[in-house]
């Protein structure tokens, strides 16, 4: 090919090419939105999916965005994969605890009760095998703070503490 | 009675799976090897006969694209846009290459270096997976890094910075290696709990790899550093008011520094730097002509470029690595270049949204700083390129000439991809988990 006919081709393939560049650039970010939307749309999304509650984990130096897991059916929170609710790295237990909801509270079945106790008003009860929490109480699990949130909260559930005062720290077993 | 029987219906479970779906990245995939092959392929012709290396390569770098996506996403469901933006941007260093020069030797070289880069990026996926929670094996690398840091003090290069280390055949740049694992040592050492003194002594490997580039003379390298070691520690221990004031210092330290650059022996050049930047059509130092020629590169390019191969961005010294940005003004038009600046500001932006979906302190923080070392890396070399801001020694991430960059840079992208993959994961199987069984029951 003549040096004259490349130019003149090299010329008219400008456009083609800042048209290339153009759709890419824009497909690229049109595919970073949607797929924000969608992972938006999932967190948000989870009651109309059937979910009626909501974990919320959070380190425990209390720092970052916390992470919500929505609860769909009564399960069991722990590290490993044999768990409902999977939380790793935070120092949980393979299986930790079972949960189930009834009437608006949650009831916990402690596996394994080392290295849990309550935060917030509750912070001096005693730690037996079964803990009931009323929506947005929360306990320290490991390194994790792991709340409860309810996305529909009837009436009557208020937290089994009520406005009592307990002087004993929880034990350990 | 509250709550009914919830029994998960087959549509409801699969609506909420169709959730997990991602965009589909075809039309992307396919445009980017489009790209790539109708480039190399036109500049086959360039001069007058077909260039056998660039039909080669016409096939050759589409087909890797299209094969590397198939490899990574078969083991690992990375973010394939980031991928598809980082192989665009790599082809888009080999096609420029060989535009801007008549000889194919750089961009052959370059072409080379792609596949230690994309070893890299494999590299880089697994780094996330293996690394979490082995702080030990971290701080056991950590003499090892300083000890490449301080490598090129053995080897003396006729350039002012001497940050080269040259074995003959073999010339690496071993701060460029250093900014991944840099990344990941801060990573390590900032996602630990309240633990103010170890922090402080994190920060303080970071200063000193900083201390060591001072006395190297590469300080686009340093302040890179610095600027990333100030983002990490603000990320990860939330203490802004010390990253506020170490600025602050840094900047008094610095402006103090270049007003008496000029007596410190091998500094010197450092003054006129900031001379030429503040008017480089005054023609005091011949080192303008390198600024001149850049920003006449950048505006003789208009909105589509001058066409392929028909620049002559070749006339800036150093335009392979330093002025790269501008061979790009020049060589696709201001139009292109803009979407290259875009595309590179969605790779940050997607770099970030992993970051900030990360469950694990580590991950995120890598995901963090690798994002916030590209962009200040992108930000800075661009705006050296339009005169913004001086010119300083760092590269365009991925499009620049060179193996150490291109290495470091995809080391980076792939630790990004590895926290996408690991995010990608936890999100489907907690989704599965759930929909799985039946519903809360009285």
């Amino acid at each position: 090919m003549e040096v004259q006919t490349y130019e003149k081709l090299a010329v008219i393939m400008r456009y083609p090419l800042a048209l290339a560049g153009v759709f890419i650039a824009l497909r690229a970010l049109y595919m970073a939105f949607k797929d924000g939307v969608r992972a938006s749309r999932l967190r948000s999304g989870e009651a109309k999916y059937g979910a009626v509650a909501m974990f919320s984990v959070l380190p425990a130096e209390r720092r970052g965005k916390a992470q919500r897991i929505p609860i769909l059916r009564n399960g069991c929170v722990g590290s490993s994969g044999a768990s409902d609710v999977r939380i790793k790295g935070m120092g949980l237990a393979g299986r930790q605890f079972d949960y189930e909801i009834r009437s608006g509270l949650m009831h916990i079945s402690l596996i394994r009760s080392a290295g849990v106790s309550l935060v917030g008003k509750r912070a001096n009860e005693e730690i037996t095998s079964t803990i009931v929490l009323a929506p947005g109480e929360k306990l320290m699990v490991g390194r994790a703070v792991i709340g409860f949130e309810m996305l529909k909260t009837p009436r009557g559930a208020n937290s089994p503490a009520g406005n009592k005062v307990y002087r004993l720290k929880g034990k350990q077993q | 009675m509250i709550f009914t029987r919830l029994d998960r219906s087959q549509k409801e479970a699969q609506n909420l799976k169709r959730l997990l779906v991602r965009t589909d990245e075809r039309p992307l995939e396919i445009a980017v090897m489009a790209f790539q092959a109708v480039c190399m392929l036109l500049l086959s012709l360039k001069d007058g006969q077909i260039d056998a290396f660039s039909v080669l390569l016409g096939a050759c770098l589409p087909l890797g694209t299209y094969l590397g996506l198939k490899l990574i996403t078969h083991f690992w469901p990375v973010d394939r846009a980031m991928y598809l933006i980082t192989m665009f941007l790599c082809a888009l260093s080999v096609i420029l290459l060989r535009a801007v020069f008549s000889s194919t030797l750089k961009a052959k070289t370059q072409a080379m270096y792609l596949v230690p880069g994309f070893g890299s990026l494999l590299i880089g996926i697994g780094v996330p997976r293996l690394l979490n929670g082995r702080e030990a094996i971290i701080k056991l690398a950590m003499p090892a890094f300083v000890a490449l840091m301080l490598l090129p003090f053995g080897f003396t290069t006729a350039s002012a910075a001497r940050s080269w280390v040259n074995l003959g055949a073999i010339q690496f740049q071993p701060s460029e290696l250093l900014k991944p694992a840099t990344v990941l040592v801060l990573a390590s050492g900032f996602s630990f709990g309240k633990k103010f003194g170890r922090w402080i002594v994190y920060a303080l490997y970071g200063f000193a790899l900083c201390m060591i580039l001072l006395f190297q003379r590469d300080l686009g390298a340093m302040l890179l550093y610095f600027l990333l070691i100030c983002a990490m520690f603000t990320a990860g221990t939330g203490k802004w008011r010390l990253t506020l004031i170490a600025l602050a210092a840094a900047a008094g330290l610095g402006a103090l520094f270049i007003s008496i650059s000029g007596k410190v022996e091998g500094f010197g050049y450092i003054a006129t730097r900031i001379d030429i930047w503040k008017n480089p059509w005054s023609g005091k130092h011949e080192e303008s002509r390198q600024i001149v020629q850049g920003l006449m590169s950048v505006s003789s390019g208009g909105l589509f470029g001058a066409g392929l191969g028909l620049s002559y961005a070749r006339k800036v010294a150093v335009v392979g690595s330093d002025y790269i940005f501008a061979a790009v003004c020049e060589e696709f038009g201001m139009v292109f270049a803009i979407c290259v600046l875009l595309l590179c500001m969605t790779l940050m932006l997607l770099g970030m949204r992993q970051a900030m979906n990360a469950r694990s302190r580590f991950h995120a923080l890598l995901a963090f700083g690798c994002a916030f070392e590209l962009i200040s890396q992108t930000l800075l070399i661009v705006g050296g390129n339009l005169n913004i801001l001086p010119l300083t020694g760092v590269t365009l991430p991925f499009v620049s000439e060179g193996g150490s960059s291109l290495v470091g840079s995809m080391l980076m992208m792939g630790m990004i991809l590895g926290v996408s993959s690991i995010n990608a994961q936890d999100e489907y199987d907690d989704l599965m988990r759930l929909t799985s069984g039946k519903g809360v029951k009285e």
